[in-house]
């Protein structure tokens, strides 16, 4: 959906239009969970941040001027993301409750996800954010560039050698 | 492995693995602001884009405002130089020409659409499209106005691959057509809609209304295209202007027509609202990086798909881009076919389609080599220049008005002065204050050198 007609649904939203809002999931959820699971890689608290991040969107959505929407929900998710990473680092384990690695213990099922796994396995966290960013979420590099704090010019690059990384690493298990 | 098939495996695995609504969400309710604020805070372009932060604070691009400002540079300096040279039989606004995008069926009358008569669109649908073309005697274009903001943006990125003032009027009308079917401003159950006036009168005016036709439907194919012949009374109401015109006059009128940029642009400056000028301006020019980004993306798509095809066939086999298109003559896979074409369906998005395999090469050599750092730091210093010039014009007004005040306190206190000093004769005499103060100062001098004794 573009982000006019995106916006639009926002406004409606706003004056508290349910059938706005299940539109507005429906249009932004790939991109906020895939984003969510870049930061935290594990599957469940993916799925737990990414319905926090619409509980918080419902919450706060007067709050909201006009602009880009999609933005600002994908900040949110950031924000929810990133305090649960350092909230996580903080936390510390006995010897009975061995911490997940971060990945988790609920995996992808890497079979029918080869391309995820690809990610995983080859790119560097900020890599793997800003391709799936891009892929998935669809954002310009531009409004990556905002919501990471990384000159354009560096989103570009990254994302293009992630790119060649990832095609390569693919090309090479497929000759296999 | 083509990058088109990664991301198509990526996005498919995560719609897959993307979570349903939970209950938890479904039962929150929505927040609703309990009291509306009276002045809702609204960007120009609301909805477009842009974000919810200050003004001033993203970083911006020179480019499109730059390729924005050469076009009205261009067509103000294409009306002026050939004012100047007094061709015999030349007209610089010969005719007027206005495109824009209706429901198909509308009636099919003669009509002049100005820019401020169109109506928005229900919600869902594309924005209509206006532009009027002002071209000269010799067929050329002299100058293009938008007339809403969707036109400017078309405008805008017509005008950084090529500058339409100068092109004949079919080109000129190609081109636009192209650009508003590429950019989604055209559907199907909607006309593209032509009228034509011409100074040379109604013949002339068909003729190129026939013409325009033609170009029109050759660059969108299966459009519909309604393409009359406009009369004086049409433009004259369109215009606003009452009173009475030559058609020459209303003419040279409609090609002083502001465009909605420039109007906007104006009237918010005069209200005092240059910060909400610069707001507009810049998510145009976020919008131009946008399609800057894209079509580094779709080049290199481009690019790759064609790297394939020449790789299958040979480097110093024939030609893969024929005007624009996939060389019909070479035989290639239908996959591979199915991929270029879609990989040219991108670029013409980004209103830029390369005619031959030289211009795919080099347009992918110079997209691919874009450096967004550099725009982004023009842009960051475009911004801090416009914002010290809303600054600074806002500083002159306000010390322009205040001088204005001063200066006549001043001469009112030099008078009077005057008068004392000679004795009462007044002014009378200096009618011009110049010469009333250098009198003045002469007398002072004197006045000066006797107590100094000389």
């Amino acid at each position: 959906m573009n982000k006019i007609k995106l916006n639009a649904y926002a406004v409606r939203m706003k004056h508290g239009d349910e059938h706005a809002f299940a539109v507005i999931y429906e249009s932004t959820k790939k991109g906020v969970f895939s984003y969510i699971y870049s930061i935290t890689g594990d599957y469940a608290v993916a799925e737990e941040l990414m319905q926090d991040t619409y509980v918080k969107v419902k919450q706060n959505i007067s709050s909201f001027q006009e602009g880009n929407f999609s933005a600002w929900v994908i900040q949110i998710a950031r924000n929810l993301a990133y305090n649960h990473v350092k909230r996580a680092s903080r936390e510390i384990y006995t010897d009975d409750y061995a911490p997940f690695e971060r990945g988790g213990g609920y995996r992808i099922d890497e079979e029918n996800s080869p391309v995820l796994t690809a990610v995983k396995a080859v790119l560097r966290e900020e890599e793997a954010q800003i391709v799936i960013l891009h892929v998935v979420g669809g954002y310009k590099h531009r409004e990556i560039a905002e919501l990471v704090k990384k000159p354009i010019g560096t989103v570009t690059w990254t994302y293009k050698n992630a790119i060649a990384k990832l095609k390569a690493y693919l090309e090479a298990e497929a000759q296999r | 492995m083509k990058n088109k098939d990664i991301f198509k495996k990526l996005n498919a695995e995560f719609d897959r693995i993307t979570p349903e609504m939970s209950d938890k969400v479904k039962n929150e309710p929505i927040r609703v602001a309990e009291k509306e604020t009276a002045e809702e805070r609204v960007y120009a372009s609301a909805g477009a884009g842009g974000g919810n932060v200050p003004v001033y604070r993203r970083p911006k691009v020179l480019i499109a405002a730059a390729a924005a400002l050469v076009v009205l540079a261009l067509a103000l300096t294409c009306i002026l130089i050939p004012l100047t040279q007094r061709r015999t039989n030349y007209m610089l606004s010969d005719s007027y020409i206005t495109m824009t995008t209706a429901d198909a069926g509308v009636s099919l009358q003669s009509n002049v659409k100005g820019k401020n008569n169109l109506s928005p669109r229900a919600a869902g649908g594309p924005a209509d499209i206006s532009f009027s073309i002002v071209s000269d005697s010799e067929g050329k274009v002299v100058k293009v106005i938008g007339g809403n903001r969707e036109s400017e943006i078309v405008l805008a990125g017509l005008s950084a691959s090529q500058s339409i003032s100068g092109m004949s009027v079919d080109e000129a009308v190609n081109a636009l057509s192209t650009a508003t079917g590429a950019l989604g401003y055209y559907t199907a159950d909607r006309a593209l809609r032509f009228s034509t006036i011409s100074a040379r009168g109604e013949q002339v005016a068909t003729d190129i209304a026939a013409n325009i036709k033609t170009e029109a439907e050759s660059a969108l194919a299966g459009a519909t295209v309604v393409s009359v012949v406009s009369d004086k009374a049409a433009l004259q109401a369109s215009l606003g202007v009452t009173g009475e015109y030559s058609l020459e006059e209303l003419l040279a009128l409609a090609a002083k027509q502001e465009g909605y940029l420039e109007e906007t642009a104006h009237h918010l400056y005069q209200s005092g609202g240059g910060a909400l000028y610069n707001a507009y301006l810049f998510e145009l020019l976020e919008e131009y990086i946008d399609l800057l980004e894209d079509r580094q993306e779709a080049f290199a798509e481009l690019y790759e798909v064609y790297d394939e095809i020449k790789g299958e066939l040979g480097w110093f086999s024939e030609e893969v881009l024929i005007d624009g298109m996939l060389n019909p003559d070479i035989d290639l896979d239908r996959g591979l076919k199915e991929d270029f074409n879609d990989a040219l369906s991108e670029c013409a998005e980004t209103l830029l389609v390369p005619q031959t395999d030289d211009e795919l090469k080099l347009l992918y050599r110079f997209y691919s080599a874009l450096d967004f750092d550099l725009l982004e730091d023009i842009l960051e210093k475009f911004e801090d220049t416009v914002v010290k010039i809303s600054d600074v014009y806002e500083e002159i007004k306000t010390a322009v008005s205040g001088l204005v005040g001063e200066w006549k306190d001043m001469f009112d206190k030099i008078g009077a002065e005057w008068e004392e000093l000679s004795g009462g004769v007044g002014a009378s005499g200096f009618s011009d204050p110049e010469d009333y103060i250098e009198q003045m100062t002469k007398r002072f001098e004197r006045e000066f050198e006797k107590l100094m004794g000389r």
